[in-house]
């Protein structure tokens, strides 16, 4: 073998070895990128879950705090709107002392 | 051994260069099979690979909620699933019928014959409850499949439910803002490429098409949910308590035109929308036209005052409560003689208000209808407003201009009403109203002055004589809070002219003297009492007194209690100025703003005993007036000396 074929061999030899670990790389993400969108898909799915379920809990807590709902409660424990006389005004500032009228 | 030699030829190197050949013509063959494949036959089995392990997939974005202008949810959609089958794949078709039936709750034979059906696609029921899903689940029907959609809810059930509208099956508004709004509150849709892998799950390999928001935008009311519930359970009760027909009420912010309840009466709930009457679902308030009988006089009034065609204390004879107008008659329900404007206003007389017509003209009062918003849409935004009716003022008859002076005669909506009210409370000058505080809308139209500041706060203190002296709108009295209003009981029109049935009204201004809150209420056809005073006065006080205590604004007891009835001696101080008559002179002495017993002392040292009108201790107006020669008789017939109180 000529000195100058023996010379391209060994450049070859590490081209085909960069070659063969970036197709190996290659590969190896291609696999993790699957991979990762299936973990994606199954957190989205579970996101869209919670999220339909905290709509469905806002929607009930909603309903429960309705005007004609707290109507019904205070009926039922006595209670009306506030009449002359009724209303207590607390200070808008916390170190003033909290005063009543009656 | 020669020949032998000769025999054993060797052929290797011919078998070499066979096997050689061989291996160059397979490699060859590879060669041009892999550039056929790559280069004739690539594009096309690429399009085949990709159909594969592509495929598209159409994502549904969530409809915009509608909040009121205190953050409370109107309306929202929820994600819920909907039970559809594929025909041709159910097998046991009467069995998974059966089954469906059972959790779903519809008839067997209707589901039956769906799966009967030729078709690839059928719907069972769409958005069905969360245990209805799970129970289909379960069941593992073959080809009864799940899918998502999304269901549209109103969490406060019949709260504004007319203004709200409501949506179709496939989530499109079909009424109020739902519908005005379809575009915004409307969700997009992307279509997504995803890949599939064997066992055919999709997987999203990008974002692609998935950073676009395809979710629809909120609307925000000016709504107030508190605000608009008291007026709800208000108008119920009072159309419970008169075994009315139904009912409308409107609040409205004066500083900012905006409409804070709008009520409708029997109530509408949107969730269930598909069972309920198209009469009911109608926005009465906003579309419904009526005649507003005697809620109609301050606006006459006031174009009368602005064209000083009369003074507040100018007399008119009220012909002791009938009239001959051509070949009607016009009636008042309680009788009088001399009333001053104001008074007209105060007892609300129709005769008077006919006079007053007379006086300003058809032509004029007509163009002030139509700059306080009468015979045109009032133009609020997801309102489909209805115009009213307002002939032209050259088509009036004598009988016409009467009618209308008070009220009959033309049609009004309780939108248009509110807003030309909302014209007096803002001192004279229109204003928009509004419905809509998010998305901002342009509404400059509509605004403008259209009586004087003066005229605006006389008709405001004749209507607040209505409510705080012994007008028709007694009932209306907020302690501690001066209220303005005017009262409406306006005759309904039956076949071939009017029936008995009469529509009650009442216009509250809260507080009377500075107006803040506009307080519409109307009930149609309450039975027994139809007096609007007695019907639609005690909901607008409910209205108003829970919204001030709602915003904390209830006067304290001590406030209240010093407000009512006036110290007649106080009075006296503040009303008899240095320089009154204390004996007659020659001439008639002008007795206003005397206490009544100074007054009547006076004139009968002149051996004139006047005529009392009103009720009150102070005298506000007199006739003759003053500085005219004492008139003849010396007795009360002819009403010779009337004294109007206060």
């Amino acid at each position: 073998m000529s000195a100058g074929l023996r010379g391209g061999f060994w450049v070859l030899l590490p081209l085909l070895g960069l070659a063969l670990c970036l197709g190996l790389a290659s590969v190896w993400m291609n696999i993790e990128r699957v991979d990762l969108a299936y973990t994606l898909k199954k957190m989205e799915h579970e996101l869209a879950e919670r999220n339909t379920l905290a709509d469905k809990l806002s929607v009930e807590r909603d309903n429960l705090m309705a005007p004609y709902q707290l109507k019904r409660l205070a009926d039922k424990f006595g209670l009306g709107p506030a009449g002359p006389g009724q209303i207590r005004r607390l200070p808008a500032s916390e170190d003033r002392p909290a005063t009543a009228k009656p | 051994m020669a020949k032998q030699k000769k025999k054993g030829r060797d052929f290797s190197r011919f078998k070499l260069a066979f096997v050689a050949g061989l291996f160059v013509v397979l490699l060859g063959a590879l060669w041009v099979r892999a550039g056929y494949i790559q280069l004739w036959r690539g594009s096309q089995l690429e399009a085949l690979a990709s159909r594969q392990s592509y495929a598209a997939e159409f994502e549904r974005g969530q409809r915009g909620r509608i909040l009121s202008k205190d953050g409370a949810v109107l309306a929202t959609s929820v994600e819920a699933q909907s039970v559809y089958a594929r025909p041709l794949d159910t097998a046991r078709s009467a069995q998974t019928a059966r089954t469906l039936a059972g959790i779903l709750g519809l008839p067997e034979a209707d589901i039956r014959k769906d799966l009967a059906s030729k078709k690839n696609f059928v719907w069972i029921k769409r958005q069905v409850s969360d245990a209805q899903a799970k129970a289909v689940t379960d069941a593992q029907l073959p080809g009864v499949h799940l899918t998502a959609e999304y269901n549209r809810l109103y969490p406060n059930g019949h709260l504004a439910g007319q203004v709200l509208g409501f949506v179709d099956v496939d989530g499109k508004g079909l009424e109020g803002v739902e519908a005005a709004f379809e575009e915004r509150l409307a969700a997009g849709q992307a279509k997504l490429v995803v890949q599939r892998d064997a066992s055919g799950r999709r997987l999203y390999l990008d974002d692609q098409g998935r950073e676009m928001d395809i979710n629809g935008k909120d609307v925000r009311l000016t709504i107030d949910s508190h605000i608009q519930d008291l007026t709800e359970q208000a108008l119920a009760e009072a159309v419970r308590k008169y075994e009315a027909q139904g009912g409308m009420a409107i609040v409205v912010q004066v500083s900012t035109g905006e409409i804070l309840a709008m009520a409708n009466y029997p109530f509408f709930n949107p969730n269930v929308s598909r069972t309920t009457a198209a009469g009911v679902r109608r926005n009465r308030a906003a579309q419904d036209v009526f005649e507003p009988g005697s809620t109609m006089k301050p606006f006459l009034v006031a174009s009368a005052l602005e064209e000083k065609t009369v003074t507040p204390d100018q007399l008119f004879d009220c012909e002791n409560g009938k009239w001959k107008v051509h070949t009607k008659i016009v009636r008042d329900d309680h009788p009088h003689r001399w009333l001053t404007v104001n008074q007209i206003v105060r007892y609300s007389s129709n005769i008077g208000a006919a006079k007053v017509g007379q006086a300003l003209g058809s032509q004029r009062y007509y163009d002030y209808l139509l700059r306080l918003g009468f015979g045109s849409r009032p133009g609020v935004t997801a309102l489909a407003g209805g115009v009213g009716i307002l002939h032209p003022a050259q088509s009036w008859t004598e009988i016409d201009q009467a009618a209308i002076s008070f009220g009959q005669g033309i049609g009004v909506t309780a939108l248009q009403m509110a807003k030309a009210y909302l014209c007096i409370a803002n001192k004279g000058e229109a204003k928009p109203l509004r419905l809509i505080a998010d998305p901002m809308q342009d509404q400059s139209e509509g605004s403008g002055r259209v009586f004087s500041e003066k005229t605006a706060l006389a008709v405001l203190s004749m209507m607040r004589e209505v409510v705080e002296m012994d007008g028709t709108g007694k009932m209306a009295r907020i302690p501690g809070v001066p209220v303005a209003g005017k009262t409406g009981t306006a005759q309904k029109a039956g076949k071939g002219g009017y029936s008995d049935e009469r529509l009650s009204s009442f216009v509250g201004l809260i507080p009377g003297d500075n107006p803040e809150y506009l307080v519409l209420a109307l009930v149609d056809e309450p039975q027994n009492v139809s007096y609007g005073g007695i019907v639609a006065a005690p909901a607008v006080k409910d209205i108003a007194s829970r919204a001030l205590a709602y915003y904390g604004r209830l006067p304290e007891p001590a406030l209240a209690e010093a407000r009512p009835e006036q110290d007649p001696s106080q009075m006296l101080g503040e009303v008899l100025p240095a320089g009154q008559p204390r004996t007659p002179g020659e001439r008639v002495p002008d007795l206003h703003g005397l206490p009544l017993r100074r007054a009547v002392e006076l004139l009968v040292q002149k051996g004139i005993v006047p005529v009392l009108k009103g009720r009150g201790m102070v005298v506000s107006g007199q006739k003759p007036a003053a500085g005219e020669p004492w008139p003849e008789g010396r007795d009360g017939d002819n009403d010779v000396f009337v004294l109007i109180l206060s």
